[in-house]
């Protein structure tokens, strides 16, 4: 039977446009307008899901972001969606929902058995029944595991793209129902910068389901005419389906747009969402109140539904979720429901009202209908199991603590309930303000809080629309005279509205059972993580006093609905039990992010090759054409090797080192960092900076420079070149160079502002080529005759100025394989140009490219560290056996220096640097391996040290490595050993660090 | 995210633009030599953790890579000043919140 | 055989890309390439600096933080308080510096970084939302005509002038340059975009 709950006439929806979906395998319809669970409850569907630990069947409960029971899961493949709420889902042509638990369906779940011995699960059931043995949890939780769950993740890429837009707005209002959208046409009219957000399809707030009158129209007119005057302002930005996920520091908030979830389960136009980041002088909340349940036993059944909502779905859905309807209420607005039910031709049985008595404007109009009103009674069970069948109805006393005479039992198929109206603080509370307990509204309230922020409309408690548009209009033009527009006074007419007499409302929270607590059915207080009344008051029982505790043992708030429609209800019980008020007990924080929010909106479009810069040098693409595989070097592409086709990694190894040093090789070695010092104390800054000496370092020469961090820890290191007396080209280690730069301008700015210095980065500005060999000087004279290259003219560490292949260079000799090597530095735009030259003219030597792995193994075979490899910022330049590096006689306490005398830095146990030679030749030890002395040792064994880098070398014939091993400059010779975590152990004899060309001539021919 | 006053570029810039350097008015010892290992580990090491104002150093990485000093209250965010590298803050205690 | 006088072929930062050649679009983007980038420090407190700058560019030294000043060849961009950069379309770089560092004196610095930036040029009807996707930065209230800012652009480090209401001009670091395009590429195709070369 189709649509049999409909309503003939009536709602928001469009009934032209009829839409197919399925839901558990079976196929309904529903209407244009329809959310998933309006169609869904027009098409009489009970059960929606099994509930978290009990696997109790549930249906749907409210009508938006509040709903925990109508969760489902949404498409399928790639595009599903878990935990989905059928109540925000807009209804699309072809929509495929299915249960996110039920095993082996939702209508019949065995689970559901072992819930039935619910009462053997209370909280911290899984902590107290399976901690032992312990070593049998791992198998528990297996099982656990399969049992509970909520919703599957997809198992493919996302096939959707989202992105992201930033706004800076003067004025940012979060709600668009009639307080928001009134400051907004107050605050527009100031000029100010608007932005309006709405979680909902449609801005309106209470407006969409409201039967009070604006200026004599029905709501819908002011609304329509609202929405378009604002749309017409250019100041204002109108975001509907946007939910603000979270407010940060500075009034920064994070609004996530649904672009398409309506249209489809994959976006057919662009971004499926859009995450706007949103910097607001002036924020105003208006995100309105959010109806609670009352608690009594069996409150979870489907049948059993907030009374607004029902409000709701007929008067925006036009759909009666059932046919007889029996009322639980503490307040006036509970008869609405009651009333909007008997006007759609429905049978009301009975408001059970919780109070003794009320003169409210809808207590008399419900007693005008002739509707059947118990005063001082409530609604203390439900009676059904897939679904409500009656309701039992007892009298309770004043207090609401007791129930004070028999009960009685109505039919009926739908109970709706109203505890009362808690303000959405949630965002208010984001940056840190308590929310604060108010008696009179009975509710809790914003917090005081630092940010620039107002709060108006039913979040202050304030339901009365009467007075909604006076104070959002006030409210509007204030906040824009605060962020600089207007004189803060409203001249827009204010709507008028009928002011709706009210009841007093009672504080009811938990309505008493004839059974006690620990005995009665269960009285749900959070339905999705099934937390019962009975569980709260055995958690304080236990100790957990603190409304933080209770909610953690509890689960109370854990699910994705955050607590919505439990936590009031819930810290209400706790309170209660322990003997103190709400305002006592007080309330836990909420944090972003007030919905869901999918991981693809928080990336938007940093994905891929998007995620992060990929950064290359001017050599790029030859490197490409030329078959490089890359290596991620911070944010740069390095080539790591240039592999000939047929080749393994290790033959392109022994190739590309065998060749650098029987005739000459080419690196690019544009990334390291570069940053130009010019001043007349450059000197004494570099002297301060690092440990070597500067003063005496004539022009046209290098040095190797190190630099510490105070405590005396290698920091980073690079060559540095006298370009002028006062003009210095200082360079780092690839990853550093960023990092380095900020320190210099650290010392510069904060300690030494008297020094005449100006650093600037060049490390783009340079493109770097380094040819190394025998026969690189023959390479070089072929593309550069300005530079006298004899070997005592440009000897090694200097540098030379002159031109190669027609572009104007600064020529450095300097070496880090140990050949004879020569550093070409050209402007970038030429660097290119400059490299092909280069692999032109040193094609008679058979010139060949190599990457950073070469590299690698060729400084290594000369004992040469490399920064952040061999050193980890816990190793001194002592360790490295870099004394030579320390300037003897430096006037100023460079950094580090005194440091080198802490007591931890002399000690004489420390990490050193030494070689590595594995016994047998062909076996690599890998890098990070764990040297111990003795290999019979029994676990836990001494560790002395590790390895910091290790190949295997074809010019040596062998495998080595290099790495820090305690008190290493005195051990040379002996063996020690790395246990692997294969089962092995790798023998190996301590060497001196450098293997190859011992005297170090090799870059001097 | 914080939104943070360069007084030097002289207006409000997002916080993914500043480097965080931790508190600020640390002065390096003249003389290094002379301290105890204690005095030069308490310059090294030891830092305050106030529950509440607190000064620090703030660089501006992807603007004018200048440093400056921000007093902001630890606990609620709150950012009460920014001021130059050898200024003296104007807040240097709850009671000098205005 | 010497190769030493082979014609020199300068590239710019994004010669390895091939252009779509779309007509129509809602962004229009342009690298002006090959153009001198200058990083001038020194003291604007310093009265010779100042007018010793002034004489060779032809321009007001802006002191004033965030400020540029141009004509029709050169512009100067307030960095930091001590640091400017110069952009001469004329690509005379080397002759600017030259002159600069001999007319000036005291503490100052002068350093060639032409190699290492470009200039992107954006315009169009959709620019704004464009920048809007892209960066942080208050570009619709706080970047009037003339007004320099150094600021991110998506997860690069650039800086940026407005040329006029609907045209921004992007100084990108060359190491950059590729993802900044492929961004730009991309957060435009809901608008389309047309590449001037």
């Amino acid at each position: 039977m189709s649509q049999n709950k409909r309503l003939a006439s009536g709602g928001r929806i469009d009934r032209k446009k009829v839409i197919n979906f399925s839901f558990d395998g079976k196929s309904y319809k529903g209407f244009e307008g329809d959310t998933l669970a309006s169609a869904l409850l027009a098409n009489g569907v009970d059960i929606i899901a099994r509930s978290f630990k009990y696997s109790r069947p549930r249906g749907i409960t409210g009508h938006g972001s509040e709903e925990p029971n109508g969760v489902i899961q949404l498409g399928t493949g790639a595009s599903t969606i878990p935990n989905v709420r059928a109540t925000q889902q807009e209804l699309y042509a072809g929509l495929v929902a299915n249960p996110v638990a039920g095993w082996p369906s939702v209508n019949f779940d065995l689970m559901a058995t072992l819930g039935k011995a619910g009462a053997m699960m209370p909280p911290g059931f899984y902590y107290k029944t399976f901690m032992y043995p312990q070593k049998l949890w791992m198998t528990y939780e297996h099982f656990i595991r399969k049992a509970a769950g909520l919703g599957k993740a997809p198992t493919a890429p996302d096939p959707d793209t989202y992105d992201k837009i930033n706004h800076h707005c003067d004025v940012m209002i979060v709600g668009a129902g009639p307080a928001g959208l009134s400051a907004a046409l107050a605050a527009a009219k100031t000029g100010a910068r608007v932005i309006i957000a709405d979680e909902q399809n449609e801005m309106g707030g209470s407006l969409l389901s409201t039967t009070q009158t604006i200026d004599g129209a029905p709501a819908s007119q002011w609304l329509q005419d609202t929405i378009e005057t604002l749309e017409d302002y250019s100041n204002v930005i109108v975001l509907p389906r946007s939910t603000v996920m979270g407010y940060y520091d500075h009034n920064f908030l994070v609004v996530i747009e649904r672009r398409t979830d309506h249209l489809g389960e994959i976006s057919p136009r662009g971004a499926r969402q859009r995450m706007h980041r949103v910097r607001a002088k002036q924020v105003i909340l208006a995100p309105g109140a959010q109806e609670r349940p009352l608690i009594f036993a069996n409150n979870d059944i489907p049948g059993v539904m907030l009374a607004s909502s029902i409000s709701v779905y007929l008067n925006r859905y036009a759909v009666a979720p059932g046919n007889a309807l029996v009322v639980s209420t503490a307040n006036d607005s509970g008869y609405q429901a009651a009333i909007d039910w008997h006007k759609a031709g429905r049978k009301v049985i009975g408001i059970a009202d919780s109070r003794a008595e009320s003169n409210g404007e809808l207590v008399e109009e419900a007693k005008k209908l002739g509707l059947k009103i118990w005063f001082s009674h409530a609604v203390i069970e439900a009676k059904g199991s897939r679904r409500v069948y009656a309701a039992t109805v007892a009298p309770i006393n004043a207090e609401g603590t007791q129930v004070t005479g028999a009960s009685q039992n109505y039919d009926c198929d739908i109970i709706a309930t109203s505890g009362g109206w808690s303000p959405v603080v949630h965002l208010s509370c984001h940056t840190g303000a308590r929310p604060v307990w108010n008696d009179d509204i009975i509710g809790f309230l914003p917090g005081k809080t630092v940010q620039k922020q107002h709060c108006v409309g039913s979040l202050m408690g304030q339901h009365q629309l009467h007075d909604t548009f006076e104070q959002g209009l006030a409210t509007g033009a204030q906040a824009a005279c605060e962020a600089g527009f207007g004189d803060g006074s409203n001249s827009i007419k204010v709507p008028s509205v009928d002011l709706v007499k009210t009841g007093q409302a009672q504080a009811l929270f938990l309505v008493p059972h004839s059974k006690s607590v620990s005995r009665a059915p269960k009285q749900f207080v959070d339905m999705q993580n099934d937390v019962t009344a009975a569980g709260i008051e055995l958690a304080t029982r236990e100790g957990f006093e603190s409304i933080e505790h209770v909610k953690r043992y509890t689960a109370l708030g854990f699910g994705t609905d955050q607590g919505k429609l439990g936590n009031i209800n819930g810290m209400a019980v706790a309170a209660q039990s322990l003997n103190k008020t709400i305002a006592e007990t007080g309330t836990t924080i909420f944090r972003p992010s007030y919905t869901p929010t999918t991981f693809g909106a928080i990336a938007g479009r940093d994905t891929d090759s998007l995620f992060d810069p990929i950064r290359y040098t001017a050599m790029q693409s030859w490197h490409e054409a030329n078959g490089a595989l890359f290596e991620d070097v911070g944010q740069w592409k390095r080539p790591w090797y240039f592999p000939k086709p047929g080749e393994t990694m290790q033959q392109t190894l022994d190739r590309e080192c065998l060749a650098t040093r029987n005739s000459v090789g080419i690196l690019d070695a544009s990334t390291l960092g570069k940053i130009d010092i010019q001043g007349k104390d450059a000197r004494e800054f570099l002297n301060r900076v690092y440990t070597n000496a500067w003063s005496k370092l004539a022009v046209g020469k290098c040095r190797y420079g190190l630099m510490l961090k105070e405590d005396g820890m290698i920091m980073d290191d690079g060559v540095t070149s006298c370009i002028a007396d006062d003009h210095f080209i200082l360079t780092t280690t690839t990853g550093g160079a960023a990092n380095v730069l900020e320190w210099l301008e650290l010392w510069h700015q904060t300690e030494w502002p008297e020094l005449e210095v100006y650093m600037t980065s060049v490390t783009d500005h340079w493109s770097t080529m380094t040819i190394s060999g025998p026969n690189s000087r023959k390479v070089l004279a072929k593309v550069c005759d300005d530079i006298d290259l004899d070997k005592d003219s440009f000897k090694f560490m200097d540098w030379r100025s002159g031109t190669v292949a027609g572009v104007k260079s600064r020529v450095f000799r300097i070496s880090f394989t140990g050949e004879l090597s020569y550093e070409i530095n050209v402007q970038a735009n030429h660097g290119l140009h400059v490299w092909e030259a280069i692999m032109e003219a040193g094609k008679e030597f058979d010139i060949t490219p190599y990457g950073t792995e070469t590299m690698h193994v060729l400084r290594a075979e000369k004992g040469f560290i490399i920064v952040g490899q061999d050193t980890d910022g816990s190793v001194t330049p002592q360790d490295m056996d870099m004394s030579w590096c320390i300037g003897k006689n430096k006037e100023f306490s460079f950094i580090g220096k005194r440091s080198f005398t802490r007591p931890d830095t002399s000690r004489t146990d420390r990490k050193q640097f030494v070689g590595l030679k594995p016994k047998d030749a062909n076996v690599i030890l890998p890098e990070g391996a764990q040297a111990v002395r003795n290999p019979n040792e029994s676990i836990p064994m001494t560790m002395v040290g590790h390895v910091t880098s290790s190949y295997y070398s074809a010019v040596l014939g062998h495998s080595f490595a290099l790495a820090v091993i305690k008190d290493g400059h005195n051990r040379k010779g002996e063996s020690v050993y790395f246990p692997l975590a294969d089962g092995r152990t790798i023998e190996a004899e301590i060497t001196d660090y450098v293997f190859y060309d011992a005297k170090g001539e090799k870059q001097h021919v | 995210m914080l939104h943070i006053f360069c007084p030097h570029c002289q207006e409000y810039r997002e916080e993914d633009e500043f480097h965080y350097r931790g508190q600020a008015h640390i002065v390096r010892p003249k003389d290094p030599e002379a301290l105890t290992d204690e005095e030069w580990g308490s310059y090294l090491f030891f830092r305050k953790n106030p529950k509440g104002i607190h000064h620090e150093l703030w660089y501006h990485t992807t603007g004018c890579r200048q440093f400056f000093n921000v007093t902001r209250d630890t606990v609620t965010y709150k950012i009460h000043e920014s001021y130059k590298i050898g200024e003296e803050p104007a807040v240097k205690s709850e009671g000098d919140v205005t | 055989m010497s190769n030493v006088n082979v014609k020199v072929r300068p590239d710019t930062p994004l010669a390895h890309i091939s252009f779509p050649s779309a007509k129509q679009g809602g962004v229009t983007f342009q690298e002006r390439g090959f153009y001198g980038h200058l990083t001038l420090r020194g003291n604007s407190g310093d009265a010779g600096f100042v007018s010793s700058v002034e004489e060779i560019l032809g321009l007001s030294l802006p002191v004033k933080a965030l400020s540029s000043a141009s004509n029709a060849d050169v512009s100067i961009h307030w960095i930091s308080p001590n640091e400017w950069l110069i952009i001469s379309a004329k690509g005379d770089e080397a002759e600017l510096e030259a002159n600069l560092r001999a007319k000036l004196t005291g503490h100052f610095s002068v350093v060639d970084v032409s190699g290492g930036q470009t200039v992107f040029e954006l315009s169009g009807d959709d620019v704004i939302t464009l920048m809007k996707k892209s960066c942080g930065y208050d570009v619709e209230a706080e970047l009037p005509v003339g007004k320099t800012v150094t600021t991110h652009f998506a997860k690069a480090s650039v800086v940026m002038n407005r040329l006029d209401e609907k045209c921004f001009m992007l100084v990108v670091r060359r190491s950059f340059s590729d993802y900044v395009w492929r961004w730009i590429e991309d957060s435009s195709q809901e608008f389309g975009l047309v590449i001037k070369l």
